[in-house]
């Protein structure tokens, strides 16, 4: 009976919400993929951030359970990777966008000049908005802060 | 819907991992520690917040190698990236501290702007035992108030704006006052200032 549970959530939740995986059951889904758009007047998609994950469980209509989830987000100018959040595991509301969890995340701008991380965490895709709970710790390279040249 | 997907999954857990998946830098500039982050990506927006007795804590590394780092703690901070990803705006507001070594600053916000380079803090101190209507500056053994201080940083001086005064300990000034004293055992007068132009 699993078999036709699978195709039509498939086909449902494909063209509603973007999500493209590979489901293998009703339970499971490889390779995950919740991609967010920036709006432009000419119509063209442009990245603005993907939400990726190694493995996906179903958890209610909405809400999927991801294994190791990877959050890349890209600039809206020039389309070039801004920063990547990883975590060991989360929860993703596929109808809000929304993505949390309990455990680890961490982020990196892709210059490694920007670090973040902390316990317990809430990802809002839809405004790109990544807000941390407990122990939050924040490492920023020297160079960003300082405009004038370091005096000896 | 949920006809067809039968029961709910249960949720498996996964294994709470004692620290993060990535590891900070190991020369890390400037640490940032809070109980609360949130970080706008599109806006380039960075908010800390800290409750109860718990502070928001950054340290600056220092200039030189020699001297201390700088401490600054608050309740909340908030720092805006430019698009070349430098620090342009950082805002600590709350019983704000800002500690290097030995010198101290407090009041209730500070401020850098990254176009001029410049740190200006303000607002009362309401705490004892230094309660003050404006914000204080600790340096060197002198307590400064003004309604406004202002660390230039690009020339490494610090500026006092509005109802300046300077508080200078009684040991600090006989200290400084003590090479124009006579010198003892002597019936000889004071020994001529540096100042005065040889002969």
């Amino acid at each position: 009976m699993k078999w036709w549970r699978g195709i039509v959530l498939v086909a449902i939740l494909t063209p509603a919400f973007g999500v493209v995986a590979q489901f293998t059951g009703v339970e499971r889904a490889k390779g995950f993929k919740l991609p967010v758009y920036y709006s432009t007047p000419s119509g063209t998609q442009k990245l603005k951030s993907l939400l990726t994950g190694m493995e996906g469980r179903i958890v209610t209509n909405d809400i999927i359970y991801l294994v190791n989830p990877r959050i890349e987000h890209y600039r809206e100018e020039d389309g070039t990777l801004d920063g990547v959040a990883t975590a060991a595991d989360a929860l993703v509301n596929i109808q809000t966008y929304t993505t949390w969890g309990t455990n680890w995340i961490s982020f990196r701008d892709a210059q490694t000049n920007f670090f973040v991380c902390g316990q317990g965490f809430l990802w809002q895709q839809s405004n790109s908005v990544l807000i941390i709970s407990n122990q939050s710790y924040t490492s920023i390279a020297k160079t960003m802060f300082t405009n004038s040249p370091s005096r000896k | 819907m949920s006809v067809l997907l039968g029961r709910a999954q249960e949720i498996p857990k996964a294994p709470v991992l004692p620290k993060p998946l990535e590891q900070p830098p190991a020369r890390p500039g400037l640490e940032i520690h809070a109980e609360f982050t949130t970080f706008s990506l599109a806006s380039n927006l960075v908010v800390y917040t800290s409750t109860g007795t718990n502070r928001v804590v950054a340290i600056f590394p220092p200039a030189k190698s020699n001297e201390p780092p700088a401490i600054l703690s608050c309740r909340t901070l908030t720092g805006k990236q430019l698009g070349t990803r430098q620090m342009d705006f950082i805002e600590a507001v709350g019983d704000v501290q800002i500690v290097q070594g030995e010198d101290w600053a407090v009041g209730q916000k500070a401020i850098y702007i990254g176009t001029n380079d410049q740190v200006v803090l303000t607002g009362p101190w309401n705490y004892q035992p230094y309660v003050s209507p404006r914000p204080l500056l600790y340096k060197s053994r002198i307590t400064n108030t003004a309604d406004v201080v202002i660390y230039d940083r690009s020339v490494n001086q610090i500026f006092f704006r509005g109802n300046h005064a300077t508080y200078v300990p009684d040991e600090v000034l006989h200290s400084q006052m003590s090479t124009n004293a006579p010198r003892r055992g002597t019936n000889a007068p004071p020994a001529p200032s540096k100042l005065k132009p040889s002969p």
